[in-house]
């Protein structure tokens, strides 16, 4: 009898623990985060993601690493994409090594891993003009200067690769505290806003 | 144990060199990986898309595991390798003072806290519950949650999984100066799970679980039993050890252990436990 109870036991704690760690991971809120390409589709992305570190192992350029618990439970151990590291030349590698396909192929036309946005408060054009240099470096020339000097992403051509906020010099040139303060950064589009953000 | 640190230096060594080997989750080189069976079958339930070249190393590894049986267990889950390293410690002491004082009382563990009670109560009825039956039913839980909240739930807790994750994390500390609260609460995940599920590897752990039903009808890489050497068969004497130092419970001689043979993980600790070297494994 008492090892039909053992049994009952084990069986309604590990449904309860999963149940109650599944429902809790879904509920709880949880913030848009910048994904590797081909993993845009947050659903689909984390209804297959692993967590093996396969795609942030074999990014050449360092740009993929981790998200932590502090993110949300669902997303600890997920790659995310930190473009202070490095930036995304869309060279596939992600997705080759991807065993469950959480990264799907995708196009190199149109995919968009985030959108630019220019931060008003610590960007250096904004402060004091002059600055030029996420426009210089953007390989797609996304970004231009309007009449002040001031940066502006064009949404269309931006997609997300992340070489603006990789070599914004505002951390450098104007000592903010923290080590990834930039003045341009790689937004999530949200799956609704897509296109016309 | 060796084979398991040189697996998880392995692993490290490729995350390390950027090489995209992976971890345990999914171990491999370009597109070829052998991903972890329960993995894929949480990932096939929770998308509810079938990828054929998955289905191929799934088979792989379920062909391995009916050859060779449940050398993943033995010789490569790094969850084991954590146990002896960080748990058994304390254990140990007081097992060599059971085993020095009576023989047959070391096959009783060593129990702490609140979760005596349970085990022990486990304990007493071990004779009629085999072990992979509770093991079954938290696959099928595991499996069965990955499918109502459309991710791998069990991932999250898989304690291989939260080794490398540790040390995933510490390297990201040392590589990127990154600090996270995760190098703190994995590892404790870690030693929550292994301190009070004592049996989670014999019991518990789905992917051991997933794995046994392949392992069913496995019968090489067995020990074998030396009856004239054994003290309980030619000096009279009642030696348990190498069925107290299996973490799986199987009885060699008799049979009448809660694991099959079936369920040896070969991991070589009945062996090192017998006091005559009875036992024999085919290669050693």
């Amino acid at each position: 009898m008492s090892s039909r109870r053992t049994f009952l036991k084990i069986t309604v704690g590990a449904f309860s623990l999963l149940l109650g760690l599944g429902g809790a991971a879904k509920i709880l809120p949880r913030k848009a985060l910048l994904r590797p390409p081909g993993g845009q589709d947050e659903a689909a992305f984390i209804s297959r993601c692993l967590r093996c570190d396969r795609c942030r192992s074999v990014c050449p350029t360092s740009v993929i690493g981790l998200a932590n618990l502090s993110d949300s439970i669902l997303d600890a151990r997920t790659p995310v994409m930190k473009f202070h590291l490095g930036y995304c030349n869309f060279c596939n590698k992600c997705v080759e090594v991807c065993p469950t396909q959480a990264l799907k192929p995708f196009d190199s036309k149109t995919v968009k891993i985030g959108l630019a946005t220019v931060q008003k408060d610590t960007c250096i054009a904004w402060d004091s003009r002059g600055c030029m240099v996420c426009m210089n470096e953007c390989p797609y020339q996304a970004i231009t200067l309007d009449g002040q000097g001031h940066p502006v992403v064009d949404s269309h051509k931006c997609n997300g690769c992340g070489l603006c906020e990789k070599v914004c010099p505002a951390l450098v040139m104007r000592s903010y505290i923290g080590g990834n303060v930039r003045g341009i950064v790689v937004t999530p589009i949200s799956r609704r806003g897509e296109g016309n953000v | 144990m060796t084979t398991m640190a040189v697996v998880a230096i392995t692993i490290m060594i490729g995350a390390v060199r950027s090489t995209g080997t992976g971890s345990l989750s999914a171990f491999g080189v370009d597109n070829i990986s052998a991903i972890c069976p329960l993995g894929y079958l949480e990932t096939l339930l929770a998308s509810r898309e079938f990828i054929p070249h998955l289905l191929i190393s799934f088979l792989v590894i379920a062909g391995l595991t009916t050859l060779l049986g449940r050398v993943f267990c033995g010789w490569i889950c790094p969850v084991p390798l954590v146990r002896k390293v960080l748990i058994n410690k304390v254990d140990e002491g007081q097992k060599t003072f059971t085993n020095s004082t009576t023989n047959d009382d070391s096959a009783q563990p060593i129990l702490e806290d609140g979760e005596a009670a349970k085990a022990s109560c486990s304990q007493e009825n071990s004779s009629t519950e085999k072990n992979s039956s509770s093991g079954l039913v938290i696959l099928g839980v595991t499996l069965g949650s990955s499918a109502i909240f459309g991710f791998p739930v069990f991932c999250l807790i898989c304690p291989i999984g939260l080794v490398f994750a540790t040390l995933f994390a510490l390297l990201r500390l040392l590589h990127f100066n990154e600090p996270s609260f995760d190098l703190i609460i994995f590892p404790v995940m870690i030693i929550v799970e292994l301190v009070l599920l004592k049996k989670w590897c014999s019991k518990l752990c789905p992917v051991g679980a997933l794995l046994s039903i392949f392992s069913r009808f496995n019968r090489t890489l067995v020990p074998t039993v030396d009856r004239s050497r054994c003290l309980e068969e030619g000096h009279d004497t009642k030696c348990q050890r190498c069925r107290s130092a299996c973490s799986f419970d199987v009885d060699l001689k008799n049979g009448k252990g809660t694991g099959g043979i079936s369920d040896c993980t070969k991991c070589r600790e009945c062996a090192d436990n017998c006091p005559v070297q009875a036992i024999r494994f085919p290669w050693r």
